[in-house]
Formats: C-alpha cells, sequence, structure tokens
C-alpha cells in the first residue's frame, strides 16, 4: 500500500507542471464565473420578474441562464459573459411567456381551471410583514415603482428588452446591441420608442 | 422631437433608471437568498463538467496519437510479414515432430533386431559408394 501510495505521489509529481497550469487556468475561470454571476444575479432577477411579472419564474429563468453559460461558455472570454448571458436569459424569459400562454390557452378549455396551483403554496418568507416602516414617501414610490414594472410588461418584447438592459444593467447602447443581437440603430429606436410608451402611460405617477 | 420634449424623456429616463436600480438594491433577503443558491448550483455543474473539459482538452493530441500508433502496426505488419510466416512455419515443423509418436514408439521396442538395422545401413553406404566410384 505504501509503494502505491508513493507511486501516484512520484507520477502526481511528474505530472505537476501542466497539470497544476490546468487546474490553476480552471479554477481562475471558475472564480471569474463566480464574481461575474454573484455581480449580475440581482439585476438579472429583476429584468426577468418585471418581464414575467411573477417570482418563482424569474428565479427559475435567472438560474436556467446561469446553467447554460456555465456549461456552454465558461470557456468563452469573461469579456463576452454579458451579452451571452443576456441573451440565454432574454431566451429563457421568451421560453416561459411562450409556456404560460400556451398553458392558459388549454387551461381555458378545461371545466376545473380557476384552481392556480403555483399560488397554492404558502411561503413565510413572502408573506411575512416589511419590518422596515413605511412612510407615505415610501409607499408612493412603491406604488411608482409597480406602475413602472406593469408598463414595461405591457412593451413589446424588443422594446422591453432595450429598456431593461439599459436602464437596469446600465449597458450602453454597443453593449446592448450585442445581447440583443441587433444592430445600434435599432437598440435606439427601440428605446425611444418604449421611453415614450412609458412616459405616456406614468404620466399621472411622475408629476 | 423638440428640444423640451427631448428633455422630458431624458428626465423620464434618469428617474426610471433611479427607480429599477434602487429596486434592485433593495431586493429582499430571501430572494437574495435563493439567487445565491441558484449561483452555487450552477457553479457546481462547472465543476462536474470541469474534468471532462481537460479530458477533452487532450482529445485531438490522443487522436493523433491513436493514428501514429495505427500507421505503426499497420507498417510494421507488412515489413516483418515474410519472418512472422517463417517462424511460425518452423514452429509448426516443431510441433509436428513433437507430435510424431512413430519414432517413439520404434525405440521403445525391446525386441528390435539392432543386428539386422546395421547390417541394412552398411549395406546401404556400400551401395552408395558403389555408385558414386562407378
Amino acid at each position: 500500500m505504501n509503494t502505491f501510495a508513493k507511486l501516484l505521489t512520484e507520477s502526481a509529481s511528474f505530472a505537476s507542471p501542466e497539470v497544476t497550469a490546468l487546474q490553476d487556468s480552471t479554477l481562475q475561470e471558475s472564480r471569474q464565473l463566480a464574481d461575474f454571476l454573484a455581480a449580475t444575479e440581482r439585476r438579472a432577477f429583476r429584468i426577468a420578474q418585471i418581464a414575467l411579472r411573477h417570482d418563482q419564474d424569474a428565479l427559475d429563468a435567472v438560474q436556467d441562464a446561469m446553467l447554460r453559460l456555465v456549461r456552454r461558455y465558461a470557456r468563452r472570454p469573461a469579456a463576452e459573459w454579458p451579452p451571452l448571458f443576456y441573451r440565454i436569459l432574454e431566451n429563457a424569459i421568451r421560453d416561459m411567456q411562450r409556456r404560460r400562454r400556451t398553458r392558459s390557452g388549454v387551461l381555458a378549455w378545461l371545466p376545473w381551471r380557476g384552481a392556480d396551483d403555483e399560488h397554492d403554496e404558502f411561503d413565510p418568507v413572502a408573506q411575512a410583514p416589511d419590518p422596515a416602516p413605511t412612510p407615505a414617501a415610501q409607499v408612493q414610490t412603491a406604488e411608482t415603482l409597480q406602475a413602472l414594472e406593469r408598463a414595461v410588461a405591457a412593451l413589446p418584447a424588443r422594446q422591453r428588452q432595450a429598456f431593461l438592459l439599459r436602464s437596469i444593467e446600465g449597458m450602453d447602447v454597443a453593449a446592448t446591441a450585442q445581447a440583443m443581437g441587433c444592430s445600434e440603430g435599432s437598440v435606439k429606436t427601440h428605446y425611444f420608442r418604449a421611453l415614450q410608451f412609458l412616459r405616456g402611460q406614468l404620466g399621472e405617477y411622475w408629476t | 422631437m423638440n428640444a423640451d420634449e427631448q428633455r422630458r424623456l431624458e428626465e423620464f429616463a434618469r428617474h426610471a433608471r433611479a427607480l429599477l436600480q434602487d429596486s434592485v438594491a433593495n431586493l429582499d433577503g430571501a430572494t437574495r437568498s435563493r439567487l445565491t443558491q441558484a449561483r452555487h448550483a450552477a457553479l457546481d455543474q462547472a465543476r462536474v463538467a470541469a474534468p471532462l473539459l481537460q479530458w477533452r482538452r487532450w482529445l485531438p493530441a490522443g487522436a493523433v496519437a491513436g493514428a501514429v500508433l495505427a500507421v505503426l502496426i499497420v507498417v510494421g505488419q507488412q515489413t516483418s510479414g515474410p519472418q512472422l510466416q517463417a517462424s511460425t512455419r518452423g514452429a509448426g515443423d516443431d510441433m509436428e515432430l513433437l507430435a510424431d509418436t512413430d519414432g517413439l514408439a520404434l525405440a521403445q521396442e525391446s525386441e528390435l533386431d539392432y543386428d539386422f538395422y546395421e547390417w541394412a545401413v552398411s549395406t546401404a553406404q556400400q551401395a552408395d559408394g558403389g555408385g558414386v566410384g562407378s
């Protein structure tokens, strides 16, 4: 057994330069990826949440996007991750919206519809009262935010994507175009139309 | 669009952006925790996939090495073919001799007439010698 252990150690030390370099690069990539996801996940969640208007679906979409990015694009340069990630996320969002439309279309034909099983589960954390005080200003801000979210969710998909990537993720026109897979001119058009629509919808909240 | 309208639109965009970014910063603890779990789950997948990716890195080199080995085997078979056949044939003869039990049975017979065999051999040798001399 000792001889076997010694052989193992010797073989490990023999292969160490290349193997160690490989392990180091993998570890570094993994760390970079972890940092990227940690820095992005909240904004990604809000983008998905506003688009889907459903917390659990938004979480699922973000997790799905994370998994796909890690599985398929972990070895791409880190600079390529943001546009790739948001493109994957947008695809996940649209898949969910499509599934939801199909499901509601099917459910509309069922006689026992009405019991929405997704809302049956009691989530004590979600139901717990917010411990922070809610002064009038905070209430007004919350109402404005809700109105904004509703209006954004009503936007056409491309306008919504352009508006949220620019507003929440803080991407410039070029990065947004890369994430959306379109030209910068298209991004400007989508963003401008989104702003016009939202301002028209939110006039009463914005004074 | 006039300048005033442009200014209002920019102001609206600034306000909306501030509102949305505040909402990101103020995400509740439960959601943050679930996002962290989702991130860890995704990264665990990466750790599981990493050895596979390392293996895949060596795939082209392995394929080249395999091809070279195959070529060497084929070329080696072609150059050493006749020698192999000769040695194989020799081994076959040896096996035939070993398997031949007639000689052994003959030698083991106790009542052999050795005088007869000696006479037969010497007669044959004389006949050969005469043949050559004549």
